[in-house]
Formats: C-alpha cells, sequence, structure tokens
C-alpha cells in the first residue's frame, strides 16, 4: 500500500514519539522525577515561605532592652523615659568600647558631658548611640534606641513650643501623605514575583531535559543511534518525533505542576492563599509558558546533538539553567516599564507576562500576538537547526 | 507511555480539588481604583488631621441610611466611612474593628491619624473602619457657627442666658437636618446598618470617652454581631454626661499638682501650692479682666484680647487631658500669675480653635439633650471648682430649645455583657476617671479593668498599650493578657523652665 510522503513523514514522528516515551516510562524513577519533582517541591517551598512569614505575625510583646548608659546621672528624666519604652539603663562595663568590639554589648548611649547645660539653654543637648555599624544584630536595639530618642526630642520640642505660646504645628510646614492607587491583586503579586515566574519558566524551559537528553546523546553513546538513522524514516521526522516526545513529558509536568500550585493555594493559608489560581489564569499561563517549552526542549536537542555522551550533554544544563534567573535579576535591579519589544526577548518576555497574570492585569491582544508569534517563530528556528544538525552524517558514528 | 496508577490517581486527585472554587480571601475589584467592601464600594483617599504628622491613606465611601429611621423614603443621611485595609496582606480576620470617636460631636476620619500609630498592631490582620457619626465630621454635620462664621459652641461676647439660647434656636433653625434623630440610638443603628453592608457577622468596637457610650450601646443592642469590646477612658451608661466634669478636673488637677510639690525644683520655683495660686489667678481675672496683647499661635500675627477667668479655665481643663500638656500648666499659670498672660492667651485660643473645629455642637446637643439634659442638676460641690457650673448651665439651657429626640427606656440601664471587654483608664483622667472603668467592669464577667498610671484621657497609645490592644484583639480574651509591661509607664515630670522639666 503506498502511502503519501507526508502520512508516511508523520507516521515515523508518531512512532518515534512512541518509542521514546516507551523508553523513559521503563526507567520508572526518572520519569516520577522529571513528572513529580516540580509539582511536589515548588508548593512545599512556596508554602514554607508562607508558614515562616506568618510565625512571625502573631503580636509579641516588646522584649525589655538593656542598654548601658554612660553618664545616666547626667539625664535622670531622659532615662526614666526610655524605661517607659521598655528600655532600662544598666550601668557601663568600664571598657565600654572593648565590650562592643567583644560584641558583650549590642548598644549603647553615651550621654554628652555637657547635657545638662545644654538642656537648660535650649541648645540640642548630646547624646551619642554606641554601635559597632557591621554587627547586624545590633541594628534591632539601636534602631528601637533611636526610635526613643527621636520620639522623646519630638515631645519635648513640641511642648517647648507650646509653652511659649507657639504651634508645633507651624514647624512642620508640609503634610506628606501617600495616596496608593495599588490594587491587592497587584501587592499579592509583588511578594510572588520574584519566586513564581523562575520557578514557572525554569520548570519549562529544562522541563523534558531527561528525556531529550537520553534520547539524544543517550542514544548515540549506547549506538543505537545509528540503526535508527538506517531506517527509511526521514531525518526530519525522527528528530521531530524525539522533541513532540520531551515537549509531551514537559507539558504533563508543567500541567501538573500548575495543578499543585492550584491545590496548595485552596488548602495553603497564608501567601499561598493569594495567588490567582482560576483555571483563566492557569490557562493563561499554560499558553504563555508553551513557546518556552518548545524553545527549551529544540534547544537542547540542539545542543546534545552535538555531544558525544550524556555527560557532555549535561554540562550545558549548568548554563542553561542560570538563563531563566537572568531577567529576574535584571528587573531586580533595574525595574523596567513594560514596553512592547520586551514580550519579543525569550524569559524577559515569559516572566513580565506571568507577572500580569498574577496581578490581575489585562493583556492585550496585540501583546498575546507578538509574543506568541515571536516565541513560537524562535521555537521553530530551533526546531530547524535541530532537524539540520541531524542531517550530519558524522552524528551517527560514536566516540 | 502509559500512564502508570499511581500517577492517574495523582492527576485525579489534582483535578478534583482544582474544581472546588473559593470564596476570594479579599473583597472583588470594582471598576477602576474602587474596591468593594461587601456591598460598599471604597475609593483611594487619605487621612489628615492638623494635629498629626503624618496623613494615612485610607479607603472612603459613602452610605446612605435613613435620617428617620420610620421613613426610609424620607431624607437620606451620607454616612463618610473611611476604610483602613489590614496591613498585612496575609491572614486577615472576618472580624473588622469599628472605631469610635469621642466628643460627642468628633467625627472618627478626622481623629484617627493622631491615633493610627497606636493602632498598628491591630491593623495588621484586621480591617478598621471609621464611621463618621452622623452629624459629625463630613456625614451632614449638625455645625453651629458664630457671626464669624467659624464653629462655635456660642458667640465669643455672649454674657446672657437669652444670647446662648438664642444661639442654638437659630442654629436648630439653619440646619438641613432634623436634629432630633442624631441621638446615640440612631448612631448605634447606623453602625449596624454599615456592618451588615460590609457582609461582617461580627465586628470588634474600639471606643474612646463618648466612643465607650456609643460601643456598650452597641454591644448591649447587637451581642450576637458584637465579637469584643475596647472601652478606653470609660462613661458608664448611668452617667448623665457633664455631670460630674468640673469636679473630677478639680481631682485630677490635685493629683497633677502633686507631682510639682513632689519635685523639689517645681517646687521651689512655684511654690507649695499652685491650685491656690490657680484659684487666686482666677479671682483676680474674673474681678478684672485684663486686655492683653499676644501672638497668634499658628499665624505668629499680633493680637488683642481680653484675658479672663474663662479662658484660664478652660485652658487648664484642656490640659489636664494629656500629661504631657499638663506638665506645661504651673509654667504657664505661674507666668499668667506674674502678669505674663500672652503664652496663656496664645494657647487658650490655639485649643479653644482646635476643639471647636472638631466637635460639631449641635450634634452634642442632639446627644445630650436627648439622654443627658434632662438628669442633670446643679451641684452645689462644683461652686469651687476650676470650671464651676457653666458648662452644663449653657447646655441645659440650649436643650429648651433644641429639638430634642427620645432615649429608649433602658438606655442608662448598667452595660452587663458576657463579651470580651478590655476597659482602659488613665490613673490623672480629668473627665473620666478610673473609679469608672471599675464600675463599668462588675457588670462585665470576661472584663478587664486596666489602670494605666500616670496617664490622662486616652490611653491608647500609651506605653505597650497598642501591642497589648493587638494581643486582645486576636485573642478576644482579656484575662489572659499579660499588662506586666504596662509597669513601666512612668510619670511626666513638670515643666520647670520654658525649656522644659530637669534634664
Amino acid at each position: 500500500m503506498k502511502t503519501s510522503p507526508k502520512t508516511s513523514w508523520m507516521t515515523a514522528t508518531w512512532a518515534v514519539v512512541r518509542k521514546e516515551l516507551r523508553d523513559i516510562g521503563r526507567d520508572r524513577r526518572t520519569l516520577a522525577l522529571a513528572l513529580l519533582l516540580g509539582p511536589l517541591l515548588y508548593p512545599l517551598l512556596m508554602l514554607g515561605m508562607g508558614s515562616l512569614a506568618e510565625k512571625r505575625a502573631k503580636t509579641q510583646l516588646d522584649q525589655t532592652l538593656e542598654v548601658p548608659v554612660l553618664g545616666a546621672e547626667r539625664a535622670p528624666n531622659l532615662v526614666a523615659y526610655l524605661a517607659t519604652r521598655g528600655i532600662v539603663a544598666t550601668q557601663p562595663p568600664a571598657d565600654l568600647d572593648q565590650a562592643i568590639a567583644r560584641q558583650d554589648v549590642d548598644v549603647a548611649l553615651q550621654i554628652g558631658a555637657d547635657y545638662g547645660k545644654q538642656w537648660k539653654e535650649g541648645q540640642p543637648a548630646l547624646v551619642e548611640i554606641v554601635q559597632d555599624s557591621t554587627r547586624r544584630d545590633a541594628e534591632i536595639p539601636s534602631a528601637r534606641l533611636r526610635s526613643a530618642l527621636e520620639a522623646y526630642s519630638q515631645q519635648v520640642g513640641a511642648l517647648r513650643l507650646l509653652a511659649r505660646g507657639l504651634s508645633p504645628a507651624i514647624a512642620r510646614p508640609v503634610n506628606v501623605g501617600t495616596r496608593d492607587l495599588a490594587t491587592p491583586e497587584a501587592k499579592r503579586g509583588l511578594m510572588l514575583s520574584f519566586m513564581l515566574p523562575y520557578l514557572l519558566i525554569f520548570s519549562s524551559f529544562i522541563g523534558g531535559a531527561a528525556l531529550i537528553l537520553d534520547a539524544t546523546a543517550g542514544e548515540r553513546e549506547r549506538q543505537s543511534l545509528e540503526p535508527l538513522l538506517a531506517t527509511p524514516a526521514a531525518r526530519g521526522a525522527i528528530v521531530s518525533g524525539k522533541i513532540a516526545a520531551a515537549c509531551l513529558l514537559g507539558l504533563t509536568s508543567l500541567l501538573l505542576t500548575l495543578l499543585a500550585f492550584k491545590l496548595s493555594a485552596q488548602m495553603g493559608g497564608g501567601t499561598m492563599r493569594m495567588l490567582d489560581v482560576s483555571f483563566m489564569a492557569i490557562g493563561k499561563m499554560l499558553l504563555i509558558l508553551l513557546p518556552m517549552l518548545f524553545i527549551g526542549t529544540a534547544l537542547l536537542t540542539y545542543l546534545a546533538a552535538g555531544a558525544k555522551s550524556i555527560k557532555e550533554a549535561q554540562s550545558h544544563m549548568t548554563w542553561l539553567m542560570l538563563m531563566p534567573m537572568v531577567p529576574t535579576v535584571i528587573l531586580m535591579v533595574n525595574p523596567l516599564k513594560t514596553q512592547l519589544w520586551q514580550f519579543m526577548v525569550p524569559f524577559l518576555a515569559q516572566n513580565q507576562l506571568l507577572l500580569k497574570v498574577i496581578r490581575g492585569e489585562f493583556i492585550t491582544m496585540q501583546v498575546w500576538m507578538i509574543y506568541l508569534s515571536a516565541g513560537f517563530a524562535l521555537a521553530a528556528l530551533l526546531w530547524y537547526a535541530a532537524v539540520r544538525r541531524y542531517h550530519n552524517e558524522r552524528l551517527a558514528i560514536s566516540g | 507511555m502509559r500512564i502508570t496508577p499511581p500517577l492517574v490517581a495523582a492527576l485525579a486527585a489534582a483535578v478534583l480539588l482544582a474544581g472546588c472554587g473559593r470564596e476570594p480571601a479579599a473583597p472583588a475589584e470594582a471598576g477602576v481604583g474602587q474596591r468593594l467592601y461587601g456591598r460598599i464600594a471604597f475609593k483611594p483617599c487619605s487621612l489628615t488631621s492638623p494635629f498629626a504628622a503624618d496623613s494615612i491613606a485610607a479607603q472612603c465611601a459613602r452610605f446612605a441610611v435613613p435620617e428617620n429611621p420610620a421613613q426610609p423614603k424620607g431624607r437620606q443621611v451620607q454616612l463618610n466611612i473611611a476604610w483602613l485595609p489590614a496591613t498585612d496582606q496575609a491572614d486577615i480576620a472576618a472580624d473588622p474593628v469599628f472605631f469610635l470617636a469621642g466628643g460627642p460631636g468628633q467625627a472618627a476620619t478626622e481623629v484617627w491619624p493622631t491615633l493610627d500609630a497606636a493602632f498598628r498592631e491591630v491593623r495588621k490582620h484586621r480591617h478598621v473602619i471609621l464611621v463618621d457619626q452622623r452629624g459629625t465630621g463630613q456625614s451632614n454635620p449638625l455645625i453651629c457657627r458664630n457671626a464669624k462664621g467659624d464653629s462655635a459652641v456660642m458667640e465669643d461676647e455672649a454674657t446672657s442666658t437669652e444670647a446662648v439660647v438664642k444661639f442654638a434656636a437659630d442654629c436648630a433653625a439653619k440646619l438641613q437636618a432634623d436634629p432630633r434623630y442624631y441621638t446615640t440610638t440612631d448612631a448605634v443603628r447606623d453602625l449596624d446598618s454599615v456592618r451588615a453592608a460590609l457582609g461582617a457577622a461580627q465586628i470588634d468596637v474600639v471606643g474612646g470617652s463618648y466612643g465607650t457610650r456609643v460601643a456598650q450601646q452597641y454591644a448591649a443592642r447587637y451581642p450576637q454581631h458584637t465579637r469584643a469590646v475596647v472601652i478606653d477612658g470609660v462613661v458608664p451608661n448611668e452617667l448623665v454626661l457633664g455631670s460630674e466634669h468640673a469636679r473630677n478636673l478639680d481631682a485630677s488637677l490635685a493629683l497633677q499638682f502633686e507631682q510639682c510639690r513632689k519635685n523639689p525644683t517645681c517646687r521651689q520655683r512655684f511654690g507649695d501650692d499652685p491650685r491656690a495660686q490657680l484659684r487666686k489667678l482666677m479671682a483676680r481675672l474674673k474681678e478684672q479682666p485684663v486686655e492683653v496683647e499676644y501672638r497668634d499661635p499658628t499665624t505668629g500675627e499680633l493680637k488683642r484680647d481680653t484675658a479672663t477667668a474663662g479662658a484660664v479655665a478652660g485652658l487648664t481643663r484642656m490640659f489636664a487631658y494629656a500629661p504631657q500638656a499638663a506638665a506645661l500648666l504651673p509654667l504657664v499659670l505661674n507666668e499668667a500669675d506674674q502678669g505674663r498672660y500672652a503664652p496663656l492667651m496664645s494657647l487658650a485660643q490655639l485649643i479653644q480653635g482646635q476643639v471647636s473645629e472638631q466637635i460639631m455642637h449641635g450634634m452634642q446637643l442632639s446627644v445630650i439633650c436627648a439622654e443627658d439634659a434632662d438628669l442633670l442638676k446643679d451641684d452645689p460641690a462644683d461652686a469651687d471648682t476650676v470650671m464651676g457650673s457653666d458648662l452644663s448651665t449653657v447646655l441645659v439651657a440650649q436643650c429648651k430649645v433644641w429639638p430634642t429626640g427620645k432615649r429608649p427606656a433602658d438606655f442608662h440601664a448598667p452595660f452587663r455583657s458576657q463579651l470580651p471587654t478590655l476597659v482602659l483608664s488613665g490613673e490623672f483622667d480629668p473627665v473620666t476617671p478610673p473609679r469608672y472603668g471599675e464600675q463599668v467592669l462588675k457588670g462585665l464577667p470576661n472584663g478587664r479593668h486596666l489602670v494605666l498610671r500616670g496617664q490622662g484621657h486616652g490611653s491608647f497609645a500609651s506605653g505597650c498599650m497598642p501591642k497589648l490592644m493587638g494581643q486582645f484583639l486576636e485573642s478576644a480574651d482579656a484575662k489572659s493578657l499579660n499588662a506586666k509591661c504596662l509597669d513601666s509607664l512612668g510619670y511626666v515630670p513638670p515643666f520647670v523652665s520654658f525649656n522644659g522639666w530637669e534634664p
């Protein structure tokens, strides 16, 4: 029976897909790892972060803060005021500076020798907070001390004006307020904006890695590629079959990850409850990540096809894993205003679009068009490059 | 590849669970820039106060309620509501906090900027709702204006009872309102309408000063919708507003002045008996008021006015509210006693301006005339006090012509409730001394009374009180609160010079 070349191409591709899936299906552990790692690990990660943040949420009374005060006798009323703020003055050690260097003392207060005189004359009276600014654990007590001292200074300042018959308000000419127009959805998105896009892009980008490395470099290493290429099937069909199988695996993993997010958002509390996990949002995320999946898999195929062994192919993974991080880091350092060209740049585009979905913002048809055509075009290009590479005769001969 | 059974199970579970929807954690979006809380659509706004350093970002809305409940289609009062969304996005409690302002006649949205910091812990996991009580703020304010157009209790030069009464009658005639429906009982009904519109099954009511009356009335009428109560500077239901104020102020002043007597420098500077000095000063001014040139406290312009005994009494009264201001009293009164009246006049003007701008006198009359005036009696014990009986005399006279509403028969019945209730009193409070808190606590088996050392009227912000309030509203268990941290509260030392207390 004569079949059209097109049908046979399709049949060959489908046969390769089935073969590759069956191959990886035999290795249950690899398959489980590829499919379930993302869906299980990422929600756990996010849940963990959320519960860590919530542990701190219960109102805790301030602990009494003990601060060695040098010259406490010069400012008894200041010391008494600090005590009302839970800051208790203690006797300073003889060698205060050394004690701070030894980390026996976090923060200390020194009251200037002329404090009383300056106070009575209406000059700013000197008090010094003594600390080692490179010690992080001294930051909180010293900030607490500073805020108490500032409140004291402000209070007495206002009362001094009143005593002279002046309104303290005149010393505050401008009242600066903020009117925040951010939607609650956008505020939630802020917390998740660093983690979630990276995790999702990452898992779609290298989701098919396990299969593709095995199916290309692995087969070459096992010398089973040669007989496959010797079959009458078109090389293009063989490569496409391998890529398609990897894409199927990646897609399943991605789908599971998204569903796991939805699941944990429904069961979890706190931060996780705030994820927009409607089916609409999940669908949009899937559409955004689809080109990424194709790009990643095709690129891996291209790279792995040139490698002589799995080991060599795996060495590419190191820099590939860093790629999705690049836009996140750039955005962290230098937040970009959204512009159309950004939706053509891989990784950056996905990052921006995922953020939009998380924030519940509307994505215009134009953006969708630009993004999807740019994404799929790049995927097709890489796909073509991978197919071209397989036409190279040397490929079949290993080592 | 055949999907292995465990995988199928996992997938099926994921899909099944994915199907069950959940209620949105936060209110849904409504139009551009608007946020819905229950049925009410809010818009971003900021709350400011001339007395607070910061303005507060909030969501504001209007909510219409019928002025007269018997005529739902009649004139509507557009209640001004502010919503302060919880500051932590996670785990927002279902019960919002309703803050109830004092006065009567103050607006919750106007006093809030001075209180926001005290509620920072409360706000982490709870929304705060501010409803300008009808007749105050921007909820159809019952404002009485003097000839200058300023909010006032009476005309500046009014001396006769007739003039005072005429001022009230003229004010009532000009209002676009029926003042009979601006009582506490009407306000409490409004609060519950707002609660229902927000879709909250229960709320926490937090009130200060006169707001404690509103809080007790709300909790008594709607116990099923109340989760917890915090009242600060408590007005017992049995108390007739204004009846004991003069004596309470004098008792508070005695405590404040004792601080000066105990302080060697203060005693040396201002003598043994500041109260006697004050009495002498007021007697002298009553005999012969003094023409004084002074600077306006805000504009700095030179002004000329008469220093009267009334101005001294008013200043003393208002300064006694806060211990920091009370610390200035010996100094300011001593200056005046020496014939230097200018600072005193500046301060008297500052305070008077603040108070009358903030308090809607018409609303105050609506409340007091319906709820207290008929029970107010002249007390001979008020005669030798700083305030005397002037304040209640003015109110009683004005109530004779003010359109007066009704109060429920059990309005003055003691507040009895099983609700968890935190009762706060300032040791030196000149209006609602700690014994009032003690009295209210008797009806509260789940209540707790905290007396804050050295504090005045209103103690939300004192010491660790913000944190304790946060803990109480989290646990709704007053008994288990560890209030030891309040022990660190102290007394504000008296000013011994223009540069303050001793260093």
